[in-house]
């Protein structure tokens, strides 16, 4: 498996290089933004390379001490993208999936050409966004659709992702005002995944009852709120699956 | 001990429980505003004279919301001395709340009480107070939650109930009902809602259909097939039940409890109380009890807490003269016939919530005047009040005429 890795050229593009990408990949990356906000100097960045990738869960998240830091260090990344003046524009093709999409989630703007494929396969590796993306996903859909999105290891083609505005759409930098969903409809959303997910997993897919958690726990929060919870329970799913090796 | 006495207990009909319903138009505040004014008016009381009003409310969110019994209160142009509170034991509260208020009279730190209950479910619908037990996920899944129509469907099949007989028990609540209401045998209790105009809202429990048959109800749809297969909740219920192969759906619009609007008040005190008011105590509250019970199956309370009542009460079933064991589902009903060896001819003799519907506040408050209605008329001692609670509990109440 190629090592992945971030490089910056010219100030005005990110590379994605490689597929599979450990700890010091995103050290490396969060470097690279560091430089970029601290200067100053350029208006946008191009997000570009190769966007289908994945995580070493192994490397990152093998010590239960220190998944706290690798989790912050992750939403970090996506936050300060996601915040900064600077205007990132991630250019996708192609199968879009792992962490590559997370950070594509983050950019303000996502243009992707007619072969693209957002693949939201997460839960049935059991695993979720690790980056704070549910909380964005929530923000630039709802939380049906997420919850949809997410349970179901969704894989959105070019068409829907274009009709549901994720792709070719400036992101509102307003991203943070989210705001709360508890209504009648939010119960009801809840008693049918709840029962789905119950039904067909039988508590033995902790990825699932993670991503309701989270959706759940972070209906009535603010977002950076939302993120924290996000980053309790990736903790809590890690630390499940430390302990079954 | 103090002993409590019940002075008066008052209704409104039940209205259906939709936008086309006669009780629609009217705010669950004014239903329980003009319940609580009637109780004034008919005892003629001296509302500074009352220590607490108690209301049960299963929704008390939007209009039904912050303290719906304290702004009631208010509404009725009750003295400001007067306090309320409003309490949740779902479909129990109506008579949680009279326990309550007996509790209070009972300890000897109040004199004279109300309990009662209001639930517009045309207004506030099921559902809308949301609440973890059926939302969050790490509880759903730690309880094995399912709505109650899964849960009567489950009980259904574990006790092999067939359509036939959950259907044969309904039409024959239709038809107590409506000889009931023909040969008045609610006009103690019920008060008519006229609207700010004074004109006629309702004088009547407008859900009834009398021309209920086993035909007619044969060709209704089972209400909870669908939910019950398309999310999974049948197999919830199974992993919890794994002895019962599948969930027998018999339970549809015709044998469950109607959704309806309506509010109730009893009126309670001590001794004393009464005769400064000169009110005729027309029964005591003998003992309560409430109990926790599987919360899947979560139909199963009234035999549990009614067995727990007994033991507190030093008696048994065969001490009860009359027994309104609420109809959430025809199949609660049954359950608790078989489970405690009762005879159907003294349960539910007037009808229930299947054919007048459960306006869920309230209905434990309605029920307890129902039955006080009923010895009196029989001219009987002893009555027990049960209702099924969700989240797996039940509630039971014994009165004894004085
Ligand atoms: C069972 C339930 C889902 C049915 O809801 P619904 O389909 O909206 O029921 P409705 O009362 O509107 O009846 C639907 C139709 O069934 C038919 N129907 C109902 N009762 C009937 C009867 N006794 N005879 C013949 N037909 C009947 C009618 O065609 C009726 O339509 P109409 O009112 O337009 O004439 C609902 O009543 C319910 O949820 N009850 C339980 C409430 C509850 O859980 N309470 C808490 C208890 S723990």
């Amino acid at each position: 498996m190629v090592q992945g890795s971030f490089e910056l050229s010219n100030n005005s593009s990110i590379e994605i290089k490689g597929k599979s990408f450990d700890l010091n990949s995103f050290k490396g990356l969060n470097d690279i933004l560091q430089k970029l906000t601290h200067e100053n100097k350029t208006k946008n960045i191009s997000v570009i390379g190769n966007f289908n990738t994945e995580l070493q869960l192994n490397s990152i998240f093998s010590k239960a001490n220190e998944i706290d830091e690798a989790l912050s260090l992750l939403q970090h990344i996506t936050r300060t993208i996601e915040k900064s003046s600077i205007k990132f524009i991630s250019h996708v093709n192609g199968v879009v999936r792992g962490p590559a999409l997370e950070l594509v989630l983050s950019c303000n703007y996502i243009k992707a050409d007619i072969d693209t494929f957002l693949d939201f396969t997460y839960t049935s590796e059991g695993i979720i966004p690790f980056f704070g993306s549910i909380q964005r996903i929530i923000k630039m859909l709802d939380y049906k659709k997420t919850l949809q999105i997410l349970l179901t290891n969704e894989k959105l083609k070019f068409e829907e992702a274009n009709s549901l505005k994720i792709i070719n759409n400036e992101i509102s930098k307003n991203i943070d005002k989210k705001k709360p969903f508890w209504d009648q409809d939010f119960t009801n959303t809840f008693i049918y995944f709840n029962s789905k997910i119950h039904s067909t997993y039988k508590n033995k897919k902790p990825a699932y009852n993670a991503i309701l958690s989270i959706i759940f726990e972070s209906s009535i929060c603010e977002y950076n709120v939302g993120m924290s919870i996000e980053k309790r329970w990736a903790k809590w799913l890690i630390l499940k699956s430390l302990i079954k090796k | 001990m103090t002993e409590a006495y019940i002075y008066d207990a008052i209704r409104t009909p039940r209205g259906k429980g939709k936008n086309t319903g006669s009780l629609h138009q009217i705010t669950p505040i004014k239903l329980a505003s003009k319940t609580l004014k009637k109780l004034k008016e008919r005892n003629n009381l001296d509302t500074k004279l009352i220590d607490d009003v108690v209301l049960g409310c299963v929704h008390p969110v939007n209009e039904q919301g912050s303290d719906i019994a304290r702004v009631a209160v208010l509404d009725a142009d009750y003295d400001q001395s007067v306090p309320g509170t409003q309490i949740d034991r779902f479909c129990a509260s109506g008579l949680e709340a009279c326990n309550i208020a007996a509790a209070q009279v009972m300890s000897g730190q109040s004199d004279l009480t109300i309990g009662g209950g209001v639930e517009s479910m045309s207004r506030v619908p099921m559902g809308s107070a949301g609440g973890a037990w059926m939302t969050d996920p790490s509880v759903a899944f730690k309880t094995y939650f399912v709505p109650q129509g899964i849960s009567a469907d489950l009980l259904a099949s574990k006790y092999n109930y067939s359509r036939d007989d959950v259907d044969l028990y309904a039409v024959n609540s239709q038809k107590k009902a409506n000889e009931a209401w023909e040969k008045k045998y609610f006009k103690n209790s019920i008060i008519s809602i006229y609207d700010q105009n004074g004109d006629l809202m309702l004088n009547h429990d407008e859900l009834i259909r009398k021309e209920t048959t086993m035909q007619s109800l044969a060709s209704l749809e089972p209400s909870f097939s669908k939910i019950g297969k398309h999310s999974g909740l049948d197999e919830i219920a199974l992993m919890k039940y794994p002895e019962n192969n599948n969930i027998n759906h018999v339970h549809h619009a015709g044998n469950s409890s109607g959704i309806v609007d309506g509010a109730a008040a009893v009126l309670i005190g001590n001794k004393e109380i009464g005769k400064k008011l000169n009110l005729k105590p027309r029964a005591k509250i003998k003992a309560f009890s409430s109990i926790g019970t599987e919360p899947t199956i979560m139909l199963t309370g009234p035999e549990h807490a009614s067995e727990k009542v007994f033991k507190r009460a030093k008696m048994n079933q065969k001490d009860i003269d009359l027994f309104e064991v609420n109809e959430a589902f025809a199949a609660v009903v049954l359950r608790y016939l078989e489970a405690l060896d009762i005879s159907e001819d003294k349960v539910n003799v007037n009808g229930g919530s299947i054919a007048m519907g459960h306006p869920l506040g309230a209905t434990g408050s309605m029920l307890l005047g129902t039955l006080l209605d009923e010895l009196e008329r029989r001219d009987l001692n002893t009555g027990l009040i049960t209702l099924c609670v969700g989240a797996g509990m039940g509630t039971a109440t014994i009165i004894e005429r004085v």
